[in-house]
This record gives structure tokens, C-alpha cells and sequence, in this order.
């Protein structure tokens, strides 16, 4: 039971690890769903589950638990699978929300620089507004997922050549 | 002690009641800050009581002790409980004036308390998959705070912070999972007593699994080839959000180090392993602080210099592998004194950062300016902090790197010490950088002035604190060194988590249970 594993354990990481380093934010999610698989299939292989291992709990002499499957990897399992759903559902919102934000499911594509950087040609929100304090850098208010003016027009095109 | 569940219970409680009172603005910024200090008090009292009585634990459902999930108040879980919910406090007294309510809309606080249960929780834990789960709570709660508000480069950044951080979960339950498999347990007192005593094949395989935990670790402090994203995460954080953000994450990845390599790897074979942390240490204390050398934006040059005081909290770590006794107390000692030392100064330099912003309205050192003539208390608590963050006795600073350096010199790791004496001097240029375009030159530009003053009281308490660490140098240090005595010599630890029997070396090394080692037959 143990090779095939391994070889399952082995394929899921490397196509996971694929995935992650494409640029395409929801390869990148999915390669951490393949990571999870793989990490739990680790976890059952070193419970070393076969299909003659009893359930874990029965009785209370300490030799009827012999040929018992061990009850620990599975409960670190549930627990792992529990957190990566809700790590990967928020994953899969960001990658969304970042969609939405540039235009782009590229993270190549992304500005790397923050837009506030850029400063010494935005001064009119920055300098003797009254709303500066509160808008201050890295406080613009949410977009709601309306896509802002610059990327708009390049859109289309950019998504083409994502393809 | 069944109170010991507290430190995570309030926060949740806590959590849930803010949820409820989502949009009564007012009234949940009292229900935040009152239930955090109330916990702050009570922390310090069983700080207190931990450091005459002895160590605190209980085993979760009253299942036996390496099966059951331990919760172990020791000093130093206690000391950083203490650092963790002061510090808590304080940010959510200054975020009532820096968070917008829009921001306070997309649940700030319940997301802050969540944050606080995660921390508290890893600090307090005594298991080592539990210490997983409770990275994952704290990551989800910094997540949501990292994005709060949702502007496009906060987005932007915190997918990055994800994504890393699950590539550091991934690797977390694979070396669970492997030291599970070699050793039998995941319980830290019985993984204290079993490592110390392996040997051959079965030791290399835990030093395996250990370094897995190092990277894992090293991820989450930001040490050395692992550093690249927090200096540009952390900037798009919300002024005051930060203040935590930044003064605490990285040092529950440094608390963790700290707990499994000091205490838990204690095999024969794992000597390399401080070989590479000491190796590391240099590399980020240098990286970090020649980072920030270059940059022009208070936040992120700050974000840098997290990064270079990891190195020297990461230094005490490696030099508690050295083969004197006396050598290995006082750098974990060290490295306790700088791990708080830290959390209150950088906090406090990012608060002050946030309030020179709202002064001047930017964050970039060439448009600030003439912050002395506007607010003369403002630059003296930038100036205290600053020489602190860089060691100038009498502040906190000194202490803890006086103490390190002595250590990493009577161990006779010269060149580390080279490194962090070097360091030193560099934080020193950084932080005149920031005092010299900040606050001494004159006003470059119309600055709009925003109200800032209420933000010094909290400001304020922090610098206190770290006066007050600097100036009471010698209980401080007898603190620091009890608790240092726990880890480098876990006994009281395992007979307290494990019962009287168990902490006999004797018995170390012990068959595992019967299901588990039956599994390990199967395996084979």
C-alpha cells in the first residue's frame, strides 16, 4: 500500500507545485488544494491504515487495541481539511477580488509597486484635503469591484494575451 | 488550573458579542478595549502567580496527558501573554481614532479578537498539531485585518501573504505528520522527553522534520531567505492596525522557534541545527537592516527593520545549542528580554510613524518635515523609542542586546557578533534618517494636520514600558532567566504536563502506545 501511495503522494505535490508557479491566480488556488490532498494522503499513509485495521475505539483492554488503526492521523486530517476549506475559500475570494480590482488574472501582470507610491503626481488627494487623514495611504475606500479607469480600456486585450 | 482556557475563551466570546454589535460604532470600541484589558490584568496575575507556584497546566476534556491536548502556562508562555494582550490593548485603544467606520464596518474588531485568540492560543498550547491550528486561526484573523477596507493594494497584497503563508501551513502538517511518525507523540513535554533521548536513524529523521519546522518557522519570523514579502505586505495595513500586525506575528515565529528548538529538538544530531540558525541570523540581521538603509517611507523602512531585529532574536536561538550551560541560559534569556523588548518598541514606532502621518499626511521621508515645532511630544517619543529600537542604554533595547552579544561572545561566535555590532550602528544611521527629514528639518510643504493627540496617550504607555524594561534591568533579567531555565532544562515542564512518573529520564524513550506502535509495525 505504501508505493502507490507515495507515487500519488509525489504526483499531487509536483502538479501542485506546477500550478502554483503559473502565472494564474487560480492555478495558484488550486495548486494549494492539490498541496491539502497530497499533505492528507501523506497523513493516512503514516497511520498506517490497511484494510485489516480495526476502528480505533473498542473496549478497554489495553490488548484489544492491538490491530487497531491509530485514531490520531485521521483526526489531524479532519482539522487540516476543515482549515484548508476555509483558507481556500478566501483564497479563491481574493484571487477574485484582485480579478476584479486590476483586469487581470495574471499576477505578473499586477503593479508591483503600490499606488500611493507613486505620490509626487497624485498630490491633489494627499496634500491640504480634508479628507486626507481618513483616505490616507493604503486607506482608499473599497472599489466594490468596479474596476478603476486606468486598466479598463487595455482589458480585453490583456486578457487575450493571457490565453 | 481550568482558567487557563481564558486567554483564548475571552477573546472569542469577545469576538462574537462585537459581531453581534456591528454597527454601534462607539459602544464596540468600549466592549473591545474593556475585555482586553480586563484579560491584560488578569494575564499579569497569573504571570505572577506562574513565577512563585510553578508552572500551570491543564489537559483539555481530561483526557491523559499525551493524548489529551495540553494547555501549559510556563514563564515564558506567560510573559509573552502578558507582551501579547498589553500590546493588544493598546492598538485597540489607538485604532479607536486611526479606524475609519467603514472600516470598522467590514468587522474590524471581531476580526482583531479573532487575531488576539489566535496568538494567545499558540503561546499557551502545549501541543505541537494544536500549535498548528492555532497558526491557522491567527492567519485568518490577520488576513481579514490585513484587508480591511479592501483597497486595491491591500488586496493585492494580502494574496501574497496568503499564499505564502499556506505554503508555511502545507509544510506545518507535514512535519507534524513525519514527527508523529518517528517519534509517536505530538504532546511537547512527551516530544521533550523521547527526542533527548533518540538515537541513529530514528534522530536524523526528527532533525528532518525539525528543519521543516524551521522553515515553516522562519517563514512566519521572516528570517533570512524567507524575509521578501513582509516588507511589502506590511506597508498597506491600516496606520495603528500595523502597530499589532507588526509588533507581534513575527514574534510568535520567533516564540515558536524558541520552543521547539530550545525545548523539544533535543537529540544529539540536531547540533547543525543551531550551526544554521546562527548562519541565518547573520544573513537577516544584515539583509534587514541594509533594506531598510534604502528606503524613503517611514513604513517601509520600518518593515526592514522587523526584519533585522528577527536576526538577533534568531542569533539567541542558535547560540542555545552551545555545549556551555551558562552560555546557552543567557542567550535564550537574551533572546526572551529581546522578543518583548521588541513588540513594544517597533509597535510604538509604527504608532508614532502613524501619527507623523496624520501630521503630515504622507508617508514619505522627503514630503515630512518641521514634526518638532508641531509636536514637540511627538518627536521626544519618536527620539525614545528610536534609540531604543537602535540599543542606547537606559531603554529596553540595551539590556536585551547587551545581554545577547555577551552571551554570542562567551560562546566565542565572533562573527555573529561582528554582524549584530555592525547592525546596531546601521539601526542607528536608519533611525537618525527618520528624526533628521521628519521631525528636525523645517515644514517642506502645507501639511493638513490632522488631530493626533489623542494618539499619544497609547503611544506614550509603550514608551513607558520600554523605559521601564531599561530601568528595572535586574528583575527583568531574573524573569527572563527563570524562564530560560525551563527551556533549556524542560524537567518541571514534563512533570507537570505528564505526571511525576514520566519525568525520570528513566523512562524516557518509553514504547508508545499500543495502537501507535502497532501503526509503526504496519508501516514497516
Amino acid at each position: 500500500m505504501e508505493l502507490p501511495m507515495a507515487a500519488a503522494i509525489a504526483v499531487l505535490y509536483a502538479t501542485g507545485t506546477y500550478m502554483i508557479l503559473r502565472p494564474n491566480l487560480i492555478r495558484l488556488a488550486m495548486g494549494f488544494g492539490l498541496y491539502s490532498n497530497a499533505t492528507n494522503l501523506l497523513l493516512i499513509t503514516i497511520g498506517g491504515y490497511t484494510r485489516a485495521s480495526g476502528a480505533p475505539f473498542v473496549g478497554t483492554d489495553p490488548q484489544s487495541a492491538v490491530g487497531l488503526m491509530d485514531p490520531l492521523p485521521p483526526d489531524i486530517i479532519l482539522t487540516a481539511i476543515v482549515i484548508s476549506f476555509a483558507v481556500g475559500a478566501l483564497t479563491l475570494i481574493i484571487c477574485y477580488r484582485v480579478y476584479l480590482d486590476h483586469g487581470t488574472d495574471n499576477p505578473e501582470r499586477l503593479p508591483t509597486e503600490d499606488e500611493h507610491d507613486t505620490g509626487d503626481e497624485l498630490p491633489s488627494l494627499a496634500v491640504g484635503s480634508a479628507l486626507a487623514p481618513v483616505m490616507g495611504p493604503g486607506n482608499h475606500p473599497p472599489t466594490h469591484g468596479v474596476p478603476s479607469a486606468a486598466p479598463t480600456p487595455r482589458r480585453s486585450a490583456e486578457r487575450r494575451r493571457d490565453r | 488550573m481550568n482558567s487557563l482556557i481564558l486567554p483564548l475563551l475571552v477573546p472569542f466570546l469577545t469576538a462574537l458579542v462585537l459581531a453581534l454589535l456591528n454597527g454601534r460604532y462607539v459602544l464596540e470600541r468600549i466592549v473591545a478595549v474593556a475585555s482586553s484589558l480586563a484579560l491584560t490584568i488578569w494575564l499579569v496575575w497569573l504571570l505572577l502567580y506562574v513565577d512563585t507556584h510553578g508552572i500551570q497546566a491543564v489537559v483539555i476534556g481530561g483526557w491523559m496527558a499525551p493524548w489529551g491536548i495540553a494547555f501549559v502556562a510556563d514563564r515564558l508562555a506567560c510573559i509573552m501573554l502578558v507582551s501579547s494582550a498589553t500590546l493588544g490593548t493598546i492598538v485597540q485603544v489607538y485604532t479607536c481614532w486611526t479606524v475609519t467606520e467603514t472600516q470598522q464596518k467590514y468587522f474590524f474588531y471581531p476580526l482583531m479578537q479573532i487575531t488576539l485568540l489566535g496568538v494567545n492560543w499558540a503561546f499557551i498550547t502545549g501541543d505541537l498539531f494544536n500549535l498548528f491550528v492555532a497558526y491557522e486561526v491567527m492567519l485568518l484573523g490577520s488576513y481579514g485585518m490585513m484587508m480591511v477596507g479592501a483597497s486595491r493594494p491591500q488586496v493585492r497584497q494580502t494574496l501574497k501573504y496568503v499564499a505564502i503563508n499556506s505554503i508555511g501551513s502545507t509544510l506545518f502538517v507535514v512535519a507534524c505528520g513525519l514527527i508523529y511518525a518517528t517519534v509517536g507523540t505530538l504532546n511537547m513535554a512527551d516530544l521533550a522527553v523521547r527526542t533527548a533521548a533518540l538515537t541513529g536513524e530514528r534522530s536524523g529523521m526528527v532533525t528532518a522534520a525539525s528543519m521543516l519546522l524551521l522553515v515553516v518557522f522562519g517563514l512566519k519570523a521572516a528570517t533570512f531567505p524567507l524575509t521578501y514579502w513582509l516588507p511589502d505586505c506590511y506597508p498597506v495595513v491600516p496606520a495603528g492596525v500595523i502597530g499589532y500586525i507588526a509588533g507581534l506575528l513575527t514574534k510568535v515565529g520567533v516564540y515558536s522557534l524558541l520552543r521547539t528548538f530550545v525545548m523539544l529538538f533535543r537529540q544529539d544530531s540536531n547540533a547543525f541545527a543551531s550551526d544554521a540558525l546562527l548562519f541565518l541570523s547573520g544573513f537577516t540581521m544584515l539583509l534587514g537592516v541594509l533594506g531598510a538603509m534604502c528606503q524613503w517611507e517611514t513604513r517601509r523602512l520600518l518593515s526592514w527593520h522587523i526584519i533585522s531585529q528577527v536576526g538577533y532574536m534568531v542569533m539567541g536561538i542558535g547560540l542555545a545549542g552551545s555545549p556551555d550551560p551558562r552560555v546557552a541560559q543567557l542567550a535564550v534569556a537574551g533572546t526572551i528580554l529581546h522578543v518583548v523588548h521588541n513588540i513594544i518598541v517597533k509597535s510604538c514606532l509604527f504608532l508614532v510613524g502613524g501619527a507623523g502621518e496624520r501630521i503630515t499626511g504622507s508617508q514619505k521621508l522627503k514630503h515630512m518635515g518641521g514634526v518638532l515645532e508641531l509636536s514637540p511630544g511627538l518627536a521626544g517619543l519618536f527620539l525614545v523609542a528610536g534609540l531604543s529600537l537602535a540599543g542606547m542604554p537606559p531603554f529596553s533595547g540595551f539590556l536585551s542586546k547587551f545581554v545577547l552579544t555577551f552571551a554570542a561572545l562567551a560562546g566565542g561566535n565572533y562573527v555573529v557578533v561582528t554582524a549584530a555590532i555592525l547592525t546596531g550602528f546601521l539601526t542607528l544611521y536608519s533611525m537618525t534618517k527618520i528624526w533628521l527629514y521628519t521631525y528636525w528639518r523645517e515644514r517642506c510643504r502645507e501639511h493638513p494636520l490632522a488631530s493626533f493627540r489623542p494618539l499619544l496617550a497609547p503611544v506614550a504607555t509603550l514608551v513607558v514600558l520600554s523605559v521601564l524594561m531599561g530601568v528595572c534591568a535586574q528583575p527583568v533579567l531574573g524573569l527572563a532567566t527563570r524562564a530560560a531555565d525551563t527551556l533549556t532544562n524542560p524537567a518541571e515542564y514534563v512533570r507537570v504536563v505528564l505526571g511525576p512518573a514520566k519525568a525520570t529520564p528513566k523512562v524516557a524513550g518509553g514504547q508508545p502506545p499500543v495502537a501507535v506502535a502497532e501503526a509503526r509495525e504496519t508501516v514497516r
